[in-house]
């Protein structure tokens, strides 16, 4: 009797998982920074993150489509201000990102004979 | 993708709660509380037994409000400041809970307001685990866990003195775990900025 057919199967790969707008590097950085802060500034996060003013906005940009942040721009006093708070959605993101990197590291680091 | 990126995302965590003084920050406030405390006391002494009691037993509640509501408003300063949020385990929740506690520990005589009296260095110690556990700081948690035995070991020096003024030793004790607190608040604070 033979096993059937979807017991060898081990399934999609997890890295198929990845989702391509937490998955960049800086965007990932973004969202791990402000899953520790909540929310930060936009001189904060370009400090923390080596990053420039365009650099930053663009990848802001990307997050903010996809609701992960929300960007409020504001004045304290005469002085512009830009704060980028983490939304659920993007902890949820971040978390599940950080759910199938784990995943993937368990499975790289498996020796072949015990790769399905 | 590997464990170096995953290293990086750590380090990157480890920067902000640094920005946030995590450690340094609960340290230093609760380092000058358990200095003052000794000086409390010994004022408090002057009073007469009936307003030596009342202050001694109200120091350490008082003291931890004012602690906690002194580091709401830093962590708000710093936010102002340098532009870094106090995230989801922030100094306000946590003194709201502690508000609600005591009122519950007042309205319902638990007994337990009398560790600040008969253990002073351990009310801060368990203080200082709640926020460990609060902001998931492993360091905050050991300075802690040091304090709590210190102050363990001192009440149980301090009751096994004879009743004459052999009781003393507990000042130095207490001046001596204060300052350490507060030096070592301002050596992690520095390497709190620098990363």
């Amino acid at each position: 009797m033979s096993a059937p057919p979807d017991a060898a199967d081990p399934g999609p790969h997890p890295a198929l998982n990845l989702d391509d707008a937490v998955h960049q590097k800086t965007r990932l950085a973004l969202l791990t920074v402000l899953d520790e802060a909540g929310r930060a500034d936009f001189p904060f996060l370009k400090r923390t993150l080596a990053l420039t003013d365009g650099n930053l906005g663009r990848h802001l940009d990307v997050l903010a489509g996809q609701a992960l942040v929300e960007v409020t721009k504001g004045y304290e006093g005469r002085r512009p201000r830009t704060w980028v708070a983490i939304t659920p959605k993007g902890r949820e993101a971040l978390a599940a990102e950080m759910s199938v990197l784990a995943t993937l590291l368990r499975r790289f680091h498996r020796t072949p004979e015990e790769a399905p | 993708m590997s464990n170096q990126m995953i290293d990086d995302l750590a380090q990157l965590r480890a920067r902000v709660r640094g920005a946030q003084r995590i450690v340094s920050a609960p340290l230093l406030t609760f380092g000058v509380l358990v200095l003052i405390y000794p000086l409390v006391a010994l004022l408090a002494g002057l009073l007469g037994a009936g307003g030596n009691h009342l202050v001694v037993l109200a120091y350490w509640p008082l003291a931890t409000a004012a602690g906690l509501v002194t580091l709401w408003l830093a962590a708000r300063r710093r936010t102002l400041r340098d532009g870094v949020g106090e995230g989801t385990h922030d100094y306000g929740t946590a003194t709201r809970t502690y508000l609600v506690v005591l009122v519950i520990m007042l309205v319902g005589f638990i007994p337990a307001l009398f560790i600040g009296v008969f253990m002073p260095l351990v009310w801060p110690a368990l203080v200082l685990i709640a926020l460990a556990v609060w902001q998931r700081s492993n360091p905050l948690y050991t300075w802690a866990a040091a304090i709590g035995i210190t102050g363990g070991v001192t009440t149980v020096l301090l009751a096994a003195s004879s009743p004459e003024g052999n009781g003393w030793f507990w000042l130095p004790i207490h001046a001596a775990v204060g300052l350490a607190m507060i030096i070592g608040g301002l050596v992690i604070r520095r390497r709190e900025a620098a990363a």
